[in-house]
Order: structure tokens, then C-alpha cells, then sequence
């Protein structure tokens, strides 16, 4: 954006460009602005907004200037030309009078002719026409003047012209005033419309032929949007018949060629052959990177273009390979050939097909399987997506605060506003029959709240005895509650100043009392009634999630902007000579400990700087850092580590001084969240054991949503402070060394995708949710899909929930007591969420994991069988993720073919059938080509002509693959046919024959 | 080359430079400059060092810290053609350490990304270093010249312990001092300067012909940087939201114009010459192409004039990449500087190999054939010694298990041209 705006206002030039100059000031506005937005956040979309209305204003006034600059100029033209008129009419009104006839002689009357002017008569008319050319010159510097000022004005616009491709990107404003000003056809190019007399034709000449710049671009878009694609075809039938494209130019060669790839599905069929063989043609031509290549690279496009629209030319490809194989030997061509390539190009758009027209080209031509794997690579249709975050919609932010207010202030300002105020209007309207004397005196307004208290206590003591301490605390408070408490509050204030006799309370006390006293009583039953449902741990998580919920999200913020100021923090301190960092303090070193109390420790840069300017640092004094920045640490534990020179010693300001700038930052609300969480965790796998699903449940959908809160606020404020150093880094670069670097680094960082450290609550939970799946056989609750998928799916990268799982997973089975299926399928969600995530190396991390617990050998075909669903799965993500995971269970059933080959073999057809139908099912044909040359391999070729035709398997394949994913679509039975079928088709590429090996 | 022994391993020290870091670095070594500088009297012969920093991304060796660049001054120097032999083109001068002057003063390139302890005690080392080699140039006399490596190797160990020694006892300043002192009496006083640009244009463009030539002759160096080429062009894949046509079409572009190749181009034209232009255009689908760096002027951002064949383009939409990045300036320096040196070392080895095959197929006396075969055989191991060098100071990109396509380049452009017809100190001028 603020690129765009440098360049509306960088190629200003002119006369009003001093005036215009002057508009940097909107850089510096928005800089301002980029510092509000980083402030507010999400709450900055309105200033945003503002701020873009406002944006105009500027050009407004500029427009405004020009209009007044230009007015006034007309004018000056117009009083010149008037006082021209009027200075040549006064030249002949004072020349020779209107000639005086008297009878039909004509007599002139020369007493007042000036002979001199009658001489010069001819003189004159010829200043006269003199004037008059100077008024049309003026009249036409006037228009030109205006044209200008039109330039100026499509200023603003001509960027968004260039970037819709209506008009060149490189031309000047002011040129492209003068050129629409002048040319029709650019005018209807910058409009994008076409006029009734605009001939489409002549779009392409001036595209070619034109005036400033270059308008190729633009001519083809307005020809796409304007032009229908029979119009086109029939042009380029005309051109093509006429022979009229053999001897075009090559500019003109290439827009035409464009223009079939606009037109590829109107072409009649020999006139799209013989483009192709055209295209073709000058496809071949080698390509020199330093020079222009433009007609060879358009006709690459082309081709590619004609043959993924129009399938039956897939032949013509074919030909021309033959006819080329019989020229040279195309087996003993280590590249592929240009045409075999532009066909598995075009193949990416006819994703269903590819596999069967590459292994039929194959076949035909007789490709070399390195050739073979090359095309079907090229053919790889996959479409990389960036990671989905799942999260539902919440409350909008206001909403939700507005809320928290409600539900904190009110209950407790409400009852006295609304006794004081009914007791009042109570005794205006003059009501008979007041209460007069205090239906309740102090004493029973104190048993009153002692009455609540002692009801609240109970309550809470009811759910203690089930929940934690802290859940029964937190699903003790209702605003009832406190209303309740507000009203009884307000009956002893009532009863302790109707004691004293307050003048101002005579007659109002009494309904305040009755007011209070009635609030106090329905206030009281519906607490009691909520509190006692709450004793329901359904219940009770929700009330304690929705108490907690400001808590999270604050401490949430909070933890984020911790984790961003560690990361910059430590970047700096890196660069500090006397700085260095450890895992641990060296035992035995001569040096003095700094040891912290429990809390984030981050110290302060000031304070950091403060401590480094200290005189002993210069003198050799050494500064160990020991603790992890942005980590909570424990009390007495050390952070940092002072480490004097051979002939220093520490002294104690340096102590006080270390320290000082050592404090550790409270991490009690962060805590809190992760312990309640943990909490309510064992409160719903206590549910989920004891068979109670339906509270299991609702158990953990509270804690999903509190996590949710507390997790995406981390990375709010993380991301938050780090577009901030982003923009720091930008503005506080006033050496600019590196500039690009620097600020490219912390726009990186501002992207949220390094890792950071973890979020402490989230780190407890997914533990004890793992360790409670896998050491429980009889998962009734289904833990994995409806509580430990939720949390992955929530987060990214930078949360390492994936890493958090993977590594939770034992690798020895059996002394851990974990069941191979539920280890096996726990990290098979891990590896889908890595493949969501694009993360290659948390996808090889779980892999890797499997690999390990394959060494169990009872685990081994359960893990075989998910690293193959991975590999199945994988193939619409990235063909190296399939192919990796492939390599992997190939690895472990080549260990099991030393001991039983038989089992090694059925499984390893098994699998790989499973990946290569997934693959070319998803359009990969480069994975199923792979896994064919495995299959023809491993000599598997019977097995597949056996077990192909196995509807059993079939049948039983589908199940699995509808329960994991669906990675054979949605017909799973045709996907395996389909890959059987593709892999006998290859035979004559794969297949040795029997004197080769 | 300068290493300085370090009781960290190089993956904890390097790091990468951030602003703060690159600041304390440039004012550290701008101190350092100042003490260790000293006043020329009359009749001295000052030898000028410029020190700058560079980052080279890690595609050198970690525990690389710094290294010597000769200026090259653009002169073509003829060498004498081997009997028997087709002449061979005029080669490119540098400018020797001990010529150095004012204009063209002996540059030494910092890596920024280690700690600015390090970078500290790599200059003083370097210095130290050079003293020495010019007091043991200076004494040698012309019959132990062939014994002029070792006598080298020699000093510089004996330099390098000294420097350590002086830094743990007494601080870098006060050994910048004692280097200023010993300068200044040996009659040989270092000029020091520090400056944030390396290298101007000018120079860059000149050194172009002769890093081609670094990456058509070393075949461990070639490897690397084809294997950045390949993971900057072929691992390239495009990621997109919305409809799924249009990604797909992005996607397609990739290959159908073949985008994929002339990045490979880019990438390899970063690496080697240090800048990579790739214009797009007024239609990127047809007017993509390559602009050789030499010939290129950056005017802003991503508009730049290119002048060749007599013509000048202007050219905007230009995607451009530096391969070792200078603290300040647009323009990058190659990271095969470090191997200009060894090119040029490598260069003279082979022509004794060469000269002493003549002398051998052309029937030369014995006495002849008999003093060329020991020079042939000390050149046979000083080469093996180079191309064992040139091993350790490739950094991860030679290591990378990466499948490089066959094709990575467009057809017959494999080798880079046009290249240096070799490199040398000395000669007559052509």
C-alpha cells in the first residue's frame, strides 16, 4: 500500500509538481498509521477504515488547486483574447468608414480616409488573421493545459488502471492523459469498454504500432473481456487461410498466438492442429536467458494451452515423438523432449487423467523410465495451500467485553441505584400506606448475609468435595451471587442509617428496605438453584470457563508479548561481546550466581543496558546467561552467571546492580490458567472413566474453548509485538545498513513462524490428555478425535503442539504399557496436522516416531500400515512427503523380508497399491510411477495381477480409507482398479527383461 | 585466509546479523581501525588495508571469519604461451598485497555474523599476520622463493599465537596498539580504515569475468552453487488462497515459462558475480530474461539501466538478489571472492604442470626437463593442497544431499561466459 502510494506520487512532474511534492506528508501519516494499527491491533480495522476515507481528502485539495489554477488561467486566456478581439475590431473601426452611396454611385469620402491606413489595409487583415491564430493557438493551449490537468487527475487512478492491465504500467500519468486524450482506442482500453466503432482488429495494430508505451497487456485484456471467442477463431481462421500469419512480424506472430490461447475451445479442429504443430515449431528453439525469447516462451504457452483444452490433440504429441524416435534415438536421450513436456504440463489441468495418458504416451513412444518418472513429475498437480487454522467464530470482541462488564459491575452497583431510585420515585408519586417503620432492623439484616455466606459456603464446600479447589471457587461466583450480596449490603446500610435518624432518609428509607430486601430474596433463590446446578461438572467447567475466560485472555496476551520481547531480547544480547548464553552455569567456576524468584524471567533492556554499561564489564567481567528468556524459572534457581577475569573481583554494587535488572516478571495469572486446565482435564478423564461420556464431553469442549482463548491471544500479543519490532527496525534504521535484511528478518519474525516458547498451559494439557490415552485401553470417551484433534488443530507451527505429542509418544511399547493401535493412530493426526501445517520436518519427526515403534514388533503392521496412510494422505499435500514415508515403511518390511518374506511381500504390495491409487487418484502421477517402478521392483508383478483383481481386499480397503481421511475419494474400489490398471500399462517400461539383470 | 583458533564451536558463534549486532560490529571495528592506523613518515611505504564486512549467508564455512580480496584493476596481462600450445587470451591483473596503495589498498572482508570478539581478534590477527609476510617478503632473497610457502605457513602460526597470547594478557586495544607500534618502526606502517561499503560498482564489475572463471575451473565450487540454484529453483512452489484456477495457473507459469530455469540462472548469477537482475517485464509470461551484472546501474528499487552492445535499456519489474550482502550499497559482493586467490595460485601451478609436459613432448635438455619435473611435482601437491582448501571453506550448500536436474541450465549454457582469460599479479600489459 505504501508502495503504491510512492508511486502514484513518484512520477509526478510539472508545473504543479512543487505543489504536489508537498504531499510526502502522506508517508509520514502513514507511518502514523502503521504505529496505530501495530498499537490497536485488531481494534485498528476502524481507524484503518477511517483512515482510507480519509485518504482522498489530500488529492481532493490537489484537484480543488488545479481547478482554481485552471479556471483562472481560462480566464486570463479569455480577458487576453477578448482585449485581442477588442484591439483588432478598435484597428478596424477606426480604418475607412462604411462607403456613402448617394444614388447608385458609390462615393467615398476621402476627406476621412487616412491613406496611410487604406495602404495598409491588407496589412491589417493580415494582423487580424494574425490575432485570430493566436487566439486558436491559445484555445488549443488551453485544451492541451486541460489535458494535462487530466492527466493529473487520473494520477490517482492510473495505478489501479495498470494494475487491472488497462493501460501500461510504465508510462507516466501525465503520458497517459495525452495518449487517451489523443487515441480512441487507448481511451477504450483505459475505459475497457468497446465502443460501437471500435474495431477489435485495429486493438492489436495500435497494441503493436501504438503510441508511448507498451499496451500488449492491455490490448489482450481488453480483447478477452470484449472479443467473443468465435470472433477471435474466425479471425485467426482468416489470418491462417490468407497466410497472413506466415508473414506477420513476430510481434504480430505472437499476439496472435496469444490470441488462440483465448480462443483454444472455438477452434475448429484442423485449424487447432495446425497452431499446435505452429507452436510446436518454434518451441524447439533453444532459449538464450540474456536475450529476449518472447515468441518461443508465448508458444510454449500455447501448446500447453491447446493440449489442456483439447484432449484429442494428445495424439499429434505423440506422432511428432514417433517421428522423431525414428530419426534419433529418443531411449538414449538423457533430457526429455520439449513436446513430451508441454503434454505433462497440460496434464496438470486434467488431473484424472493424467496417469493413463502418460503411461499410454509411454508405452507409445517408449519412454525410459527416468524419462517416464521426468513427465510424470511434471505432471504433479498439486496445489499447496496455506495451513487452515480451525477456530470457531467467537463473540466479536466488544460484545464479549461488554459482556464482562455487565456481568461484574452490575450485580453489584445495581441493587442500591435501584433501591435509592424506586424509593424515591415511591415517595414522589405520594403513595399511601408507606412502610413507615423498618421492616427490618440490623440485626436481621445481618442474619441476612450471614445467611448468604453461609449458603454460599455450602455450595462451594458441595463442589469442592467433587472438583478442585479451584474449579469449585471460580463455579462458586454467579452475578446472582453478588447481587444477592449487593442487596444484603444494602439492607445494612439502610438499617444502620435509619438508626442514626437521617433527615434525608425520613420516608424513603422504608421502601429502600422493602426494595432491597425483596432483590436480596429472588436474588438468593436463583443463586442457590444456580449454584446448586453448577455442582454437575458439565456444569461447573462452564462456569468456571466463563469466569475465567477474561483471566485467559489477558495472561494470554501478556505470555505472547513475553515470548516476542525474549526473541528480540535475546537477538540483542547476542551481539554483546561480554554476553554469552548456556544451558546451565559452569559447576566450580569461579563466578558469582544470580538466583531468581518464580516467574517469567525477562529482564528490561534498560535495565540490561544499565547493567552492561557497568566499569567491570569493560575490565573483563563476564555476563553467563543460564536461564531461559521468556521461560517461567523456579525460585533459587539460577538465571545468570557474573564471571570476573583472573584479577577481578565482583563487587557488591555490581551484585545489587545484576540483581536489580534480574527480576523475574509475575507468572501467577499464566499459571493459574495452565493449573485449572490441567484441572479440568483430570475432571473430565475421571468422567470419561467412569463411563459418564456425555459430561466427559462437555468437560472438554470447555476446556478446548479456553484454550482456544488463551492460545490465540498469545499469538496475538506475540504477533502484535513483533510487527511492532518489525516497524522498529524499519524506523530506527537511520544509518540504513542493510535495510532489506534487517527489516526482512523481523518481517519474518512478525509472521509468526518461528518457533516460541511454549505456552505453558497448553504444554500441561495435551500431556496429560496423551499420557491418559495411551495408558488407557478402554478409551470410551474417544480422547484423540474429540479432545487432543481440537487442540492441534488450533494452533500452528510456532505452538510445536505437533512436536508436544510426537515426543510424548513412548517408543517401548511394552514397558510403557501403551497400546500399539492408540500410539499408532495418535500419531497419525499428528502426522495429518503436520501435512496441514506444510511443516516437512515435523511430518519426518512423526514418520521417524513411527519408524521407532515399529521396532516393537507387535507394533510393527499397525505402524506399517498408518505410515502407509500417511504416504496415501501426503499425495495432496507434496509428492516428497508421500515418497518419504514410502522410503520409510519399505525400510521396515525389508528388515521383516529377512525373517518372512512371504508376509514382507503381501504387506508391502499392500501398501504400496495404497499409496500409488491414492496418488494417481489425487493427480500425482509422479508417486504412482514411483511406487509402480518399487512394485515392478520388488517382482511383485504377480501379486498384482493375483490381488488385483481381489474384491475382498477392495471392499476392505475402502472401510479403512473412509475411517482414515478418505484418501481413495469417494470411489475407492475404482481408484485401486484404476491403479492396477496403470501399473500393467507400464510393464514394458519397468519390467527387465530376463537377460538384463 | 585468516582462522583463528576458538574455544566455541562455529554453529554456536554464527548468528544471524541483526541491526544492534551489525552496529556494534561497525563501531567496534571502526576503533580498531583508528588505534592499529598509524601515521607514514617520510620515506615509508605504507601499506593501506580497508576492512569491511560482509554476509555471506552461510554459504561459506561457519568457521570462516575473514579473508583477503586483491583489487583488481581491470589491465589485461599477457602470459606467455607454452610451446606447443595455442596462445592462451590475455589474463585479468589484481593488484599484489606489497603494491598495494591509496587507490587500491588491500581489502579484508569481515563476516558479520560471528560474535564481535571474533571479528575483533581476526583483524588484529590479520594484521599481525601481514606485517610479518611483508617483514618475511622483504628479507627473503631469490633462491628460497620455492620454499616461500612454507616460510609463510610458518609465520602465520607464529602470528596467530602471538595474537593470542597479547589478547589474553593485555585486551584487543593495547594489542592494536603494540601492531600500530611495530608497524610504524618496521618502516612499513599500516593505514587502516574501516568502511561499511566493500566494494563500489565499478570494482564488482571488473571481478566479474574472473569469478566466472572461479566457477568454470573448480568443479567443487561449481557444485555448490548449482546446488543453491537448485534448491532456490526447483524447490520453488506456489501457495495460494481463493480459487483454485488461479494458483493452479501461477503454478503452471512456473514450468511453461520455464521460470524455474531462469531462476536456476539467477540464483547461479548471485552466487557467482554477487548480483542477479531478473526482468520481467511489461508481460512476465514473455518477456522474461536475464541481465548480464556487469553491465547493470540500479536507478531504484526495481528499476535499472542496462547497458550493452552499445544500446541502453531502462528496465522496470527487475527481481534482483546480492549473494554476500556489504553492511551498505545496493549492489552485493560475490561469495567466491575467497577464491580468487586460490584460482590465481591454481592458474600458475597448472601452467608449470603444462610447461613441464612441453618441455617433456618437445624433447627439452635434461638439465631443464630435470628442475621442471621437482617444480611439476611441488605444483601437483600445492594443488591437491588448494582443491582440499577450497573443500573446507565451502560451507553447507557443498554438503546438501541435493539431486541436481540435468536440466538445471538451458541448453548450452553450462558454462558461464564471457569469463576471465585467467588471473595474475604480474606480466607484461596486453
Amino acid at each position: 500500500m505504501r508502495t503504491n502510494r510512492r508511486r502514484r506520487t513518484g512520477p509526478l512532474v510539472g508545473d504543479y509538481s512543487s505543489e504536489l511534492a508537498r504531499l510526502s506528508v502522506l508517508s509520514w501519516l502513514r507511518m502514523l498509521f502503521e504505529v496505530c494499527k501495530t498499537r490497536l491491533g485488531d481494534r485498528g480495522w476502524r481507524f484503518r477504515s477511517v483512515a482510507n476515507r480519509l485518504a482522498p481528502i489530500p488529492w481532493a485539495f490537489v484537484a480543488a488547486f488545479l481547478f482554481i489554477a485552471d479556471l483562472g488561467h481560462r480566464r486570463k486566456i479569455r480577458i487576453d483574447s477578448d482585449e485581442m478581439i477588442r484591439e483588432s475590431e478598435s484597428v478596424v473601426t477606426e480604418g475607412p468608414t462604411e462607403p456613402v452611396r448617394q444614388g447608385s454611385v458609390r462615393v467615398v469620402d476621402k476627406r476621412r480616409v487616412r491613406m496611410p491606413e487604406v495602404a495598409g489595409r491588407a496589412e491589417q487583415d493580415r494582423e487580424l488573421d494574425g490575432y485570430q491564430l493566436k487566439r486558436v493557438v491559445a484555445r488549443i493551449q488551453n485544451a492541451i493545459d486541460i489535458a494535462r490537468q487530466g492527466a493529473y487527475w487520473i494520477t490517482g487512478k492510473s495505478g489501479q488502471w495498470a494494475d487491472e492491465l488497462r493501460c501500461p504500467k510504465d508510462l507516466s500519468p501525465v503520458s497517459l492523459g495525452r495518449q487517451v486524450w489523443r487515441d480512441p482506442l487507448a481511451r477504450d482500453m483505459v475505459r475497457g469498454n468497446r465502443s460501437e466503432t471500435t474495431k477489435w482488429q485495429s486493438i492489436i495494430d495500435y497494441s503493436l504500432l501504438g503510441g508511448l508505451g507498451d499496451w500488449r497487456a492491455s490490448a489482450l485484456m481488453w480483447i478477452k473481456k470484449n472479443v467473443t471467442q468465435a470472433e477471435i477463431s474466425a479471425h485467426l481462421a482468416r489470418e491462417l487461410e490468407t497466410g497472413k500469419f506466415r508473414a506477420a512480424g513476430e510481434k504480430k506472430r505472437i499476439l496472435l498466438l496469444r490470441l488462440v490461447g483465448h480462443a483454444v475451445d472455438a477452434l475448429p479442429q484442423n485449424h487447432a492442429e495446425e497452431y499446435l504443430s505452429i507452436a510446436l515449431s518454434y518451441s524447439r528453439a533453444k532459449i538464450d536467458p540474456y536475450a529476449s525469447n518472447q515468441l518461443v516462451l508465448v508458444s510454449r504457452a500455447v501448446a500447453v494451452s491447446l493440449l489442456a483444452h483439447r484432449p484429442e490433440l494428445d495424439k499429434q504429441i505423440a506422432n511428432t515423438l514417433l517421428i522423431q524416435s525414428g530419426v534419433k534415438d529418443l531411449t538414449h536421450e538423457s533430457y526429455l523432449p520439449v513436446e513430451a513436456k508441454l503434454l505433462a504440463i497440460a496434464l496438470r489441468s486434467r488431473a484424472g487423467e493424467s496417469g493413463k495418458v502418460i503411461a499410454k504416451l509411454a508405452r507409445h513412444v517408449g519412454l525410459t523410465s527416468a524419462q517416464l518418472a521426468a513427465a510424470a513429475g511434471l505432471a504433479d498437480a498439486v496445489v499447496d495451500r496455506p495451513p487452515r487454522l480451525r477456530v470457531y467464530r467467537s463473540k466479536a470482541r466488544g460484545v464479549s467485553v461488554a459482556g464482562m462488564l455487565v456481568r461484574r459491575i452490575l450485580p453489584w452497583t445495581l441493587p442500591p441505584l435501584l433501591c435509592v431510585v424506586g424509593a424515591l420515585f415511591v415517595k414522589r408519586l405520594g403513595v399511601s400506606g408507606d412502610p413507615g417503620r423498618m421492616p427490618l432492623g440490623i440485626a436481621e439484616s445481618i442474619a441476612l448475609l450471614a445467611l448468604l455466606l453461609t449458603a454460599n459456603v455450602f455450595t462451594v464446600q458441595m463442589s469442592a468435595t467433587r472438583f478442585s479447589g479451584q474449579i469449585a471457587r471460580l463455579a462458586g461466583q454467579s452475578w446472582t451471587v453478588n447481587f444477592c450480596y449487593s442487596a444484603s449490603l444494602v439492607l445494612v446500610c439502610v438499617s444502620l442509617l435509619s438508626q442514626d435518624q437521617v433527615k434525608e432518609l425520613a420516608g424513603v428509607a422504608g421502601w429502600a428496605s422493602l426494595l432491597a430486601f425483596s432483590g436480596y430474596v429472588c436474588s438468593l433463590l436463583i443463586a442457590v438453584f444456580l449454584l446448586f446446578r453448577r455442582t454437575d461438572p458439565g456444569r461447573a467447567a462452564a462456569g468456571y470457563v466463563e469466569a475465567t475466560l477474561p483471566l485467559a485472555r489477558a495472561s494470554g496476551t501478556k505470555l505472547g508479548k513475553t515470548q516476542a520481547w525474549a526473541i528480540t531480547l535475546r537477538e540483542a544480547l547476542k551481539s554483546v561481546p561480554v554476553v554469552k548464553f548456556s544451558s546451565d552455569a559452569v559447576v566450580g567456576e569461579w563466578s558469582y550466581e544470580i538466583t531468581a524468584r518464580r516467574g517469567f524471567f525477562l529482564p528490561s533492556r534498560s535495565r540490561m543496558r544499565r547493567l552492561l554499561e557497568h566499569g567491570a564489564f569493560s575490565d573483563g567481567t563476564r555476563l553467563r546467561i543460564v536461564g531461559g528468556l521468556g521461560t517461567i524459572v523456579d525460585r533459587e534457581s539460577d538465571v545468570a552467571v557474573l564471571v570476573p577475569s583472573r584479577n577481578q573481583d565482583i563487587k557488591a554494587d555490581l551484585i545489587r546492580l545484576a540483581e536489580r535488572s534480574f527480576r523475574t516478571w509475575s507468572s501467577v495469572e499464566v499459571e493459574e490458567i495452565a493449573t485449572g486446565a490441567v484441572s479440568l482435564t483430570r475432571l473430565m478423564l475421571e468422567n470419561a472413566r467412569s463411563g459418564d461420556v456425555g459430561t466427559a464431553q462437555a468437560v472438554g469442549h470447555q476446556i478446548v474453548h479456553l484454550m482456544r482463548e488463551h492460545v490465540l491471544a498469545a499469538r496475538r500479543g506475540r504477533a502484535r509485538a513483533l510487527s511492532y519490532e518489525a516497524l522498529r527496525a524499519e524506523v530506527v534504521n537511520v544509518h540504513k545498513l542493510r535495510p532489506e535484511s534487517s527489516s526482512a528478518a523481523a518481517t519474518l519474525r512478525a509472521r509468526d513462524q518461528e518457533m516460541a516458547p511454549v505456552v505453558p498451559a497448553l504444554k500441561a494439557v495435551l500431556s496429560v490428555a496423551v499420557s491418559e490415552y495411551l495408558n488407557n485401553p478402554s478409551d470410551r470417551m474417544d480422547t484423540l478425535d474429540s479432545f487432543i484433534w481440537p487442540l492441534l488443530s488450533m494452533t500452528l507451527e510456532a505452538e510445536a503442539a505437533v512436536g508436544m505429542v510426537v515426543y510424548s509418544v513412548p517408543t517401548n511399547l511394552e514397558k510403557s504399557g501403551s497400546g500399539s493401535h492408540a500410539t499408532t493412530e495418535l500419531l497419525r493426526q499428528a502426522g495429518v496436522r503436520a501435512l496441514e501445517l506444510r511443516s516437512r520436518s515435523l511430518f519426518e519427526q512423526v514418520v521417524d516416531r513411527l519408524k521407532d515403534v515399529a521396532k516393537n514388533e507387535s507394533a510393527r503392521s499397525d505402524a506399517v500400515g498408518i505410515i502407509s496412510v500417511l504416504a496415501a494422505i501426503a499425495c495432496r499435500f507434496n509428492q516428497v512427503h508421500s515418497i518419504y514415508a514410502v522410503e520409510a515403511f519399505l525400510g521396515i518390511l525389508d528388515r521383516l523380508a529377512q525373517t518372512n518374506s512371504t508376509a514382507a511381500d503381501t504387506s508391502r504390495f499392500i501398501a504400496l497399491w495404497r499409496v500409488g491409487a491414492a496418488g494417481l487418484l489425487a493427480g500425482i502421477p509422479s508417486v504412482a510411477v514411483y511406487v509402480a517402478q518399487r512394485i515392478y521392483g520388488y517382482g511383485l508383478d504377480e501379486t498384482l495381477i493375483v490381488m488385483g483383481g481381489s474384491e475382498e481386499y477392495m471392499v476392505s480397503e475402502m472401510g479403512r480409507s473412509n475411517l482414515r481421511g478418505m484418501y481413495l475419494g469417494d470411489n475407492a474400489m475404482d481408484a485401486l482398479a484404476n491403479y492396477v490398471d496403470f501399473a500393467r500399462e507400464l510393464s514394458s517400461v519397468f519390467r527387465l527383461p530376463p537377460n538384463s539383470a | 585466509m585468516v582462522y583463528l583458533r576458538s574455544n566455541e564451536p562455529p554453529h554456536v558463534a554464527y548468528g544471524a546479523a541483526s541491526l544492534s549486532h551489525t552496529e556494534a560490529s561497525s563501531s567496534a571495528l571502526t576503533e580498531l581501525a583508528a588505534i592499529s592506523s598509524a601515521t607514514p613518515k617520510k620515506g615509508d611505504r605504507p601499506i593501506h588495508v580497508r576492512i569491511s564486512h560482509i554476509e555471506h549467508g552461510a554459504f561459506l564455512t561457519l568457521a570462516l571469519y575473514g579473508f583477503p580480496v586483491l583489487i583488481a584493476t581491470g589491465e589485461l596481462v599477457e602470459i606467455p604461451s607454452i610451446p606447443g600450445e595455442d596462445p592462451v587470451p590475455p589474463a585479468m591483473r589484481v593488484v599484489a598485497p606489497q603494491k598495494c596503495d591509496e587507490a587500491n589498498p588491500f581489502l579484508h572482508a569481515v563476516v558479520v555474523n560471528h560474535p564481535v570478539e571474533i571479528q575483533i581478534k581476526n583483524c588484529i590477527a590479520m594484521l599481525a599476520m601481514l606485517l610479518d609476510r611483508q617483514e618475511l617478503v622483504d628479507s627473503i632473497d631469490g633462491n628460497s622463493f620455492s620454499q616461500l610457502e612454507g616460510f609463510a605457513a610458518k609465520v602465520d602460526s607464529k602470528a596467530l599465537t602471538e595474537v593470542e597470547d597479547l589478547l589474553r594478557s593485555v585486551g584487543w586495544r593495547e594489542a592494536a596498539s603494540r601492531i600500530k607500534a611495530r608497524s610504524s618502526s618496521s618502516g612499513r606502517p599500516l593505514v587502516v580504515t574501516y568502511t561499511t561499503v566493500f566494494m563500489d560498482r565499478e570494482q564488482i564489475a571488473l571481478r566479474t569475468p574472473i569469478l566466472r572463471r572461479v566457477y568454470n575451473r573448480f568443479p567443487a565450487v561449481r557444485a555448490a552453487v548449482d546446488n543453491v540454484a537448485t534448491l532456490l529453483s526447483q524447490g520453488m512452489h506456489v501457495t495460494g488462497e481463493g480459487p483454485e484456477a488461479i494458483t493452479a495457473f501461477a503454478r503452471d507459469s512456473l514450468d511453461v515459462g520455464s521460470n524455474k530455469t531462469f531462476l536456476a540462472h539467477f540464483a547461479r548469477d548471485t552466487m557467482v558475480c554477487g548480483n542477479g537482475y531478473l526482468s520481467f517485464g511489461a508481460m512476465p509470461d514473455e518477456d522474461t530474461r536475464l541481465l548480464r551484472p556487469e553491465n547493470v546501474t540500479i536507478i531504484r528499487d526495481n528499476i535499472v539501466r542496462l547497458e550493452e552492445g552499445g544500446r541502453t535499456e531502462i528496465h522496470r519489474g527487475v527481481l534482483r538478489a546480492q549473494g554476500a550482502e556489504q553492511l551498505e550499497g545496493e549492489y552485493g559482493v560475490s561469495p567466491l571472492e575467497p577464491f580468487v586467490q586460490h584460482l590465481m595460485e591454481h592458474e600458475g601451478y597448472d601452467y608449470m604442470l603444462r610447461l613441464e609436459k612441453a618441455a617433456r613432448e618437445q624433447g627439452a635438455s635434461e638439465e631443464v626437463r630435470s628442475s621442471l619435473a621437482d617444480g611439476a611435482r611441488a605444483a601437483a601437491s600445492a594443488m591437491k593442497r588448494i582443491e582440499d582448501r577450497i573443500d573446507v571453506l565451502l560451507g553447507a550448500p557443498s554438503r546438501l544431499g541435493v539431486k541436481v536436474p540435468p536440466e538445471l541450465y538451458f541448453e548450452g549454457c553450462e558454462q558461464m561466459l564471457p569469463e576471465a582469460g585467467g588471473v595474475a599479479t604480474g606480466g607484461r600489459e596486453s
